[in-house]
């Protein structure tokens, strides 16, 4: 029997506003346990909530880039639940009137492009974290209050190639917009797999399990095929019975289990927030928000393959992270040659940091130090090989290469006569390689070149040594 | 003018328990801003009354508020109240005094412990109607001049065809408001702030414990009722539709105001429960309707305007 898995994915990623859906606290990742928490997101009694514009701007950013329908008058519903990490016995999210509608997001894997379906992005509160420790329970409440999309898809995803794809190309997407930074393990994107499994050909959906918890994209992936299989086997073997449930990834061991009994199957009661009004979005707001978006990734590859000839696979490295996208155009701003720039940042910089678990999203430099250092290479005062020692000390101590090269009288030493001069004593004291070269073994002449760079320290201009050396060597 | 508040009404770093074992020790961290408005006006605060809790009356009993002793003890001028239920309203008239509600909106509801949110809004409890507009004036951004409006006493009322849905506004309300208390209350569950009961062995025994023991009888109906008609089998059934007459009740009364300016109506009639005594009262928290209750002559009345 040939079977087939369909899944749709409900993808959580948070906002990048600065503060929370709707109170004014630091939306910031980290920090102090609680905070970043005031009456309002601690669930106080006696305080309203207020709607934070930037986090519905941000959610129509997300609903254009997905090519969704943006619903003209939003509003906010309670979604009831007890937990611990949630203030108000609530979270308010968006069930009747969600802020986009029936979007898509177009992939490629290794059999093609695919078009995936959504179904709807709306927007939501984050709750809290939850710290075990031994016997006892903490809750740190500055994640809760921060607002989130939740981007649902429909159940177009046939393979776990296909929902890695779909992942990455969304977070490609989100950060390049500003929408979101996407990052997965600081749990600023999650997903929830709904996953059933059918005979091939079939048009009726089998019973559908929803997984939660997998941290990373490797942790989706085994997840998928774990729970493909558990599927396949009940269905073959009749060794259990599938019933519709929310399942809990564990990566450790590689296993998915039930996370609640049928007799506790949650009733939210979702019910719309009285004390928030319904929210207009008119054709101008939403045209003012598209003005401001940025180049998308897919538009900067065309323009950066096609005007500024990068390679496909240069350019494919710089757009598939926002970072190294961002620090491509503030390099290029400054005048800098783009392929020299890209160059730089492909070979060099890329191999600063090979940690793993290291995305190119997480490398960190100053930019202004870095393009310094590529105009002192651009105007030879000095050489590549000093340029790459002096990369390395900007990314891990952010030292200033303007001073640093002063202060350690590191300027490419190109003076023509000094050089000369350096020629001729090299030659006087390599009499045996000098033969050798008249000799017809012009190999020797790179060891030659390297005793005239040491005896400037490296400094010298590579080029105009080489040259001085040639001409040297043919008036012999 | 020294005046009193519910204890619903959040004084800074007053107990403000909202008449609940749940926010016993509950103090408040800020003031709510009609207590700063009145403190601003020069006001001075004379204390915070119990009330029932969370302003959510009994269905049976009718015991005098405390706001009504405060007043008639003469502790102070006026009580700021939230009286969504009608009870204060009910009782005013009888004692000699003047209950009067803004329109739902006209008064900031920040720091008031949220009960109904859609019909929650601070109202005074006075002795007469200037006290009363001087009052809403200081709390609300408007000028109210409700004095205007009350009619001379020989005016003659009629047509009471006009007075629909009045079987079913007492239903009608309890559904929306036992749905938005039963969303207002989950926050108390004893795990941040206030009550939380001893000898829970797990989770969610210290949640049935403390909502157990924390929250009174007509709360606890209120909470019970509100997650029954919110429940996936009778959203459409209940809360929805209930939410579909009230418009038509607005929309209905909306009309009859514009026709007349005011209804001059009855704050008490008889019926079988506190909800069907309260039904006029309950048709101005329904929609919202500025309202005050008074002696009138003779006669006890709640004039409802349009707002």
């Amino acid at each position: 029997m040939k079977y087939e898995v369909v899944m749709g994915l409900e993808v959580h990623t948070e906002l990048a506003t600065k503060s929370k859906l709707f109170c004014s606290c630091s939306a910031e990742f980290g920090g102090q346990a609680n905070e970043n928490v005031c009456p309002a997101c601690a669930g106080m009694p006696g305080m309203l909530p207020n709607a934070n514009k930037r986090a519905i701007e941000l959610g129509i950013a997300a609903g254009i880039i997905t090519n969704s329908r943006i619903t003209p008058t939003i509003s906010f519903d309670k979604k009831n639940y007890f937990y611990p990490d949630l203030p108000t016995g609530y979270q308010i999210t968006q069930l009747f009137a969600p802020i986009c509608k029936d979007g898509y997001v177009d992939i490629e894997t290794a059999d093609g492009g695919r078009r995936i379906g959504l179904t709807q992005i709306h927007l939501e509160q984050d709750a809290g974290k939850l710290v075990h420790s031994y016997d006892l329970s903490l809750v740190d409440y500055n994640r809760a209050g921060v607002p989130l999309i939740e981007i649902v898809s429909k159940p177009d995803f046939r393979s776990a190639e296909e929902v890695v794809a779909y992942l990455e190309k969304l977070r490609q997407i989100l950060s390049f917009a500003g929408v979101s930074d996407c990052r997965m393990q600081e749990g600023s994107m999650r997903c929830d797999v709904n996953l059933s499994v059918r005979e091939a050909g079939s048009d009726v959906l089998g019973v559908r399990t929803e997984m939660k918890n997998m941290n990373s994209l490797k942790a989706i992936v085994r997840a998928i095929e774990y729970e493909s299989q558990r599927h396949i086997d009940a269905l073959e073997t009749g060794s259990e019975i599938l019933i519709q449930e929310t399942r809990r990834w564990d990566d450790n061991k590689g296993v998915s289990y039930s996370m609640r009994d049928k007799e506790e199957a949650a009733d939210y009661r979702y019910f719309p927030d009285p004390d928030i009004l319904p929210i207009d979005i008119s054709d101008e707001w939403i045209a003012a928000v598209k003005s401001t978006l940025p180049e998308s990734a897919g538009d900067k590859f065309a323009r950066i393959t096609g005007q500024l000839g990068i390679s496909e696979y240069d350019a494919g490295i710089i757009t598939a992270s926002r970072k190294l996208s961002d620090i491509f155009d503030k390099l290029t701003q400054k005048g800098l040659p783009p392929k020299d720039v890209v160059s730089w940042i492909v070979t060099e910089l890329l191999s600063m940091d090979t940690q793993e678990n290291k995305s190119n999203d997480d490398i960190d430099i100053d930019c202004d130090k870095f393009a310094d250092l590529l105009l002192l290479v651009e105007r030879k005062e000095i050489n590549r090989n000093t340029a790459k020692k002096i990369l390395s000390l900007i990314y891990n101590q952010n030292i200033d290469p303007i001073d640093y090269v002063a202060q350690n009288n590191l300027g490419m030493v190109s003076d023509t006569g000094l050089l000369e001069g350096i020629v001729s004593e090299v030659l006087a004291e390599n009499p045996s390689s000098v033969e050798q070269f008249l000799a017809g073994n012009e190999k020797v002449s790179g060891f030659l070149m390297g005793k005239a760079m040491a005896k400037t320290a490296g400094k010298a201009d590579p080029a105009a040594v080489r040259m001085i050396l040639m001409e040297a060597l043919g008036r012999l | 003018m020294r005046f009193m508040a519910c204890s619903n009404i959040m004084v800074k770093d007053e107990i403000s328990s909202a008449g609940s074992k749940m926010l016993y020790n509950f103090k408040a961290p800020f003031g709510a801003d009609v207590y700063d408005r009145c403190i601003g006006k020069g006001m001075e605060f004379a204390g915070l009354i119990e009330t029932d809790e969370f302003g959510i009356d009994s269905l049976f009993e009718q015991n005098t508020d405390a706001a009504i002793t405060a007043m008639l003890e003469n502790r102070c001028d006026f009580v700021l109240c939230n009286d969504l239920f009608g009870k204060l309203q009910r009782q005013a008239p009888g004692h000699g005094l003047v209950y009067i509600n803004p329109a739902y909106g006209a008064v900031s509801r920040q720091g008031l412990i949220p009960a109904v949110s859609s019909m929650d809004r601070i109202g005074v409890l006075c002795r007469n109607i200037d006290d009363g507009c001087r009052v809403i004036s200081a709390i609300s951004d408007g000028v109210s001049d409700f004095a205007k409006e009350i009619p001379d006493k020989a005016t003659e009322y009629k047509d009471i065809s006009q007075l629909k849905y009045t079987d079913i506004i007492p239903y009608v309300f309890y559904i929306l408001a036992s749905a938005e208390i039963s969303g207002n209350t989950a926050r108390y569950d004893g795990v941040k702030f206030g009550f939380r009961a001893e000898n829970a062995q797990n989770l969610n025994e210290m949640y049935l414990k403390s909502r157990t023991e924390g929250f009174d009888r007509d709360t606890q109906l209120a909470i019970i009722t509100g997650c029954m008609v919110l429940s996936k089998d009778n959203y459409n059934k209940l809360y929805h539709k209930a939410m579909q007459i009230r418009r038509l009740i607005a929309e209905h009364y909306t009309r009859l105001l514009d026709e007349c300016g005011f209804l001059a109506l009855s704050p008490s009639v008889t019926g079988k429960n506190n909800l069907e005594r309260s039904v006029f009262c309950l048709l101005s928290s329904l929609c919202g309707f500025p309202s005050i209750s008074m002696k009138h002559g003779d006669s006890e009345r709640l004039f409802v305007y349009k707002g």
